[in-house]
């Protein structure tokens, strides 16, 4: 009798029992959590760095377009407001609309001024990138000369739906 | 007494724990292989432009501030005391073609000049006793090196083109780069 009891006992002690319903469920409800989380955090960690490997290529074309400007300008400033389109030197150039003038550098290396609009500026620089300049200018009411451009660069790019932007403010005046 | 105390896991349940398993640790390694990439590449973006940068901004102050003829180095026998020539043609005759050189005099007459030696930009200048001052590292690698020149007329500054690509040192096809390609003109003219 105590031999059948002490079986009885010992075979009760080491009874396994499944899981029930609600423990898998919520042992599965923690893990997809904890999986659907930690992809979150992942496939963002690859888009901002995505993102900052395009900012930095990016602002090297922003920086490398007003290099460029600084060059035109030390060429040649001109001084004067661009006349039935003319374009003799640096201000006149970028006085070509009122108020202000884009253009669409587009090509790399930069080796001439494009056309002036920056309408259909597409993202075809580096199959990526499109590289937008702004200029507006400051003239002198009296002599009617230049004394200020201002530009503005944008070089930006799309991912997805979403388009991204570098931009850059510069201003050129003949006294520096 | 015949009564097992503990049973084993089934070959089902073993099988099914390593197809899991063998499905589950390469996504997730692949996935951490990926990040990680992803940040070296960033990281070496990151740097190749620093140096990029730093070379390109040397370059062109030293030039820019102090450069005031552009010459030839092969004409003469020594960079010291050369007849000094300017090599710049007036614009709209062609300009030179792109040397992975550029030596030039400042108004001092001493010379000095930018090269490409070892994959990096060596900066000379006999007077000042520098001799193969490197602007860039061994971390990266410059190739494409070219020096141009012109001016826009007789009397004017020459303006100086001057183009690199510099790319990240390492083994793996997908090294980054960074192609530079500015112009400046001369001050000291």
């Amino acid at each position: 009798m105590s031999q059948h009891l002490s079986i009885k006992q010992f075979a009760v002690k080491n009874c396994k029992k499944a899981f029930s319903l609600v423990e898998t469920l919520i042992f599965i409800t923690i893990f997809s959590l904890f999986f659907v989380v930690a992809a979150s955090i992942i496939s963002t960690t690859l888009r901002i760095t995505k993102i900052n490997q395009n900012r930095i290529q990016a602002l090297h074309y922003a920086e490398e377009l007003n290099e460029w400007l600084q060059a035109e300008k030390e060429i040649d400033w001109g001084g004067l407001v661009s006349v039935d389109s003319s374009v003799n030197g640096f201000t006149e150039r970028t006085t070509q609309s009122t108020p202000t003038t884009s253009f669409c550098f587009n090509t790399f290396p930069i080796s001439n001024w494009p056309e002036k609009g920056s309408a259909n500026c597409s993202f075809t620089l580096d199959s990526k990138y499109r590289r937008i300049a702004t200029f507006s200018a400051s003239v002198d009411p009296i002599t009617n000369f230049v004394k200020q451009v201002h530009v503005s660069l944008s070089v930006d790019w799309a991912d997805g739906n979403i388009v991204y932007s570098v931009p850059i403010q510069n201003t050129f005046s003949i006294w520096e | 007494m015949g009564i097992k105390a503990k049973r084993g896991f089934t070959l089902i349940e073993m099988v099914i724990v390593v197809g899991v398993l063998g499905f589950a640790l390469p996504v997730f390694f692949s996935i951490v292989f990926l990040v990680i990439r992803q940040q070296v590449r960033f990281y070496s973006l990151q740097e190749i432009k620093k140096q990029g940068d730093n070379a390109l901004y040397s370059m062109k102050s030293s030039m820019k501030q102090y450069g005031e003829t552009v010459v030839n180095p092969s004409v003469y026998p020594t960079s010291l005391f050369p007849t000094i020539i300017d090599i710049c043609p007036v614009y709209p005759a062609a300009t030179l073609t792109p040397a992975p050189f550029i030596h030039m005099f400042d108004k001092e007459r001493f010379a000095f000049s930018y090269s490409l030696d070892d994959n990096k930009i060596a900066s000379n200048s006999p007077r000042n006793n520098i001799v193969n001052l490197y602007l860039t590292n061994d971390d990266v690698a410059i190739s494409d090196l070219g020096f141009t020149c012109y001016r826009t007329n007789q009397f004017s500054p020459p303006i100086i083109w001057t183009s690199f690509v510099i790319t990240k040192t390492g083994s793996g096809t997908d090294l980054p780069s960074i192609r530079y390609n500015t112009k400046f003109q001369l001050r000291s003219y």
